[in-house]
């Protein structure tokens, strides 16, 4: 490791630990509720890496038994591309934060948009396929 | 365990995975800091009343850039996420430090992008505590463990992006450059599906903007009606009368009052600090006028005080602001008086600056020399 590096490091390391005293005085300062953000932290953690990664990886695997080799790279894509919109759709396509008395706050058929974001990975996935299947020239 | 994990996997993809994150988390702090500075100035804080549309493109940047590193931080927590079940789980103290410190570091990441993406879906119940402050403290731990953690990986991070990419194995499945493409052209797709909100051009293809700039009363969107503050019967009230204050006294004017008043029209964003914006013009007198009326000059800064009660009654407009010809007192809006949710009788509207601030209902103008 050359000097320059170690001293970035350390640089990095230090600057790091003064930022992450500034959030904590923050946090235990702030009048908020902390029981509601540490759960929250906590649910955004563990719903992350014990439900959703798991949920890749279980639709990985699916998806490596039922495609072949010539297709899979495609639809490995197109299934990353689709539960990421999932994902991201989801609070809009619940509607929780919809209220009647402001009709211009998430005005769309946000289940619709996710269908036609579907509709539309999977068509040029299907389009990919189909052009990969032509003999090089 | 071996058999099952993918052979994708390698530090050159986490590295070049964790820059793309990086850059993405790194647009939004400084986005994020610069609207919160904007709402709490700190002593060496001033923000420029132009260019019009800054504030616009930085709060805009800010949720386009969160709601996309979405995906870039999945694909990079999964590039690592065998790493999670090690065995021992800690060796030394030294470990058990780098460990707790990933754990700050992953938590409030995602912290920040989920509790960003329920803000703008107006969807507070799962939060139960109060976003803003919340959002801004676990943004310095994200900037803090981001630092920490690269500065620990340095070595490693270095080594893998500098190194020749091995012979990929023959999965038949994505490539590491293939992965790449997909997770950047996911990130992609998903700014410009909520990149609409603010790019009016693109407001019909971003199919999951919580905002349409084309929808709304009076042609723009509301972000909190009259009825939820509960300010119906006093701006409707013939009683009604503007307060003015400064170094002149006390003045009040009817709205038959301001209306006589020259009148002046500009075009203006109304940009919201949930990312979201739309163009109008509006019409009314401009606070510099106001200003003189009560006896101040160019650096005299206004306060404005809402009939609504609460966090969003005041807002302070600083002598940048103040005498910019574009700040108006509106009392109009696209060629039609104001209606009661933009803000009727009267309401605030400045160049380069959140919506929050651009205060409605107004019932007070306070002009003063700032402390």
């Amino acid at each position: 490791m050359s000097t320059r590096t170690r001293l970035l490091r350390w640089l990095l390391i230090a600057a790091g630990c003064a930022a992450l005293l500034y959030s904590l005085a923050g946090v235990v300062q702030s009048h908020d509720t902390r029981l509601a953000y540490l759960r929250f932290l906590a649910l955004a953690l563990t719903g992350h890496e014990l439900v959703l990664i798991p949920l890749i990886l279980g639709c990985g695997v699916l998806l490596a038994r039922l495609t072949t080799a010539r297709t899979r790279p495609v639809i490995q894509a197109a299934a990353i591309a689709t539960l990421a919109f999932i994902l991201i759709a989801l609070p809009a396509i619940l509607g929780y934060g919809r209220s009647s008395d402001l009709p211009s706050a998430l005005p769309r058929d946000y289940g619709m948009g996710l269908l036609i974001i579907i509709a539309t990975i999977w068509a040029a996935a299907g389009l990919a396929l189909i052009l990969r299947r032509r003999p090089k020239v | 365990m071996k058999k099952f994990t993918s052979l994708l996997r390698s530090a050159k993809l986490t590295s070049q995975l964790g820059l793309m994150a990086t850059a993405a988390i790194t647009i939004c702090f400084v986005t994020g800091y610069i609207s919160h500075a904007i709402q709490q100035p700190p002593w060496w804080f001033t923000w420029p009343s132009r260019p019009v549309n800054l504030y616009r493109v930085t709060q805009g940047l800010h949720i386009i850039t969160g709601v996309a590193a979405i995906p870039l931080v999945t694909a990079k927590l999964w590039s690592v996420y065998p790493k999670l079940f090690r065995w021992p789980p800690v060796r030394d103290a030294a470990h058990a430090l780098e460990r707790a410190s990933l754990a700050v570091l992953v938590a409030s990441v995602l912290f920040q992008l989920f509790s960003g993406l329920l803000n703008i879906f107006r969807w507070y119940q799962p939060m139960g505590f109060f976003f803003t402050v919340a959002h801004y403290w676990t943004a310095w731990a994200v900037a803090g463990s981001v630092l920490v953690h690269i500065g620990v990986k340095l070595p490693i991070i270095q080594r893998a992006l500098r190194s020749k990419p091995r012979r990929e194995p023959v999965t038949g499945g994505l490539s590491r450059r293939g992965l790449i493409a997909t997770v950047a052209a996911t990130a992609g797709a998903i700014a410009v599906s909520f990149a609409g909100q603010t790019i009016r051009p693109l407001a019909a293809v971003s199919l999951l903007a919580p905002r349409d700039p084309r929808v709304g009363s009076q042609g723009l969107p509301v972000n909190g009606s009259a009825q939820a503050a509960g300010v119906t019967a006093g701006a409707t009230d013939p009683g009604y009368r503007l307060e003015l204050t400064g170094p002149n006294g006390t003045q009040l004017f009817t709205l038959q009052q301001l209306q006589a008043i020259p009148q002046h029209t500009a075009s203006l964003p109304i940009t919201c600090v949930e990312g979201w914006s739309a163009d109008a013009t509006w019409t009314g007198i401009r606070i510099r006028d106001l200003v003189a009326l009560a006896g101040g000059d160019d650096t005299f800064q206004v306060t404005v005080t809402s009939l609504q009660k609460g966090g969003y009654s005041q807002s302070t407009v600083a002598p940048t602001h103040a005498r910019d010809p574009l700040t108006l007192l509106a009392l109009g809006i696209n060629g039609e008086t104001l209606n009661l949710d933009h803000g009727y009788p009267c309401r605030l509207i400045a160049p380069n600056r959140p919506g929050v601030m651009q205060t409605k209902w107004i019932r007070r103008i306070n002009v003063a020399k700032p402390a």
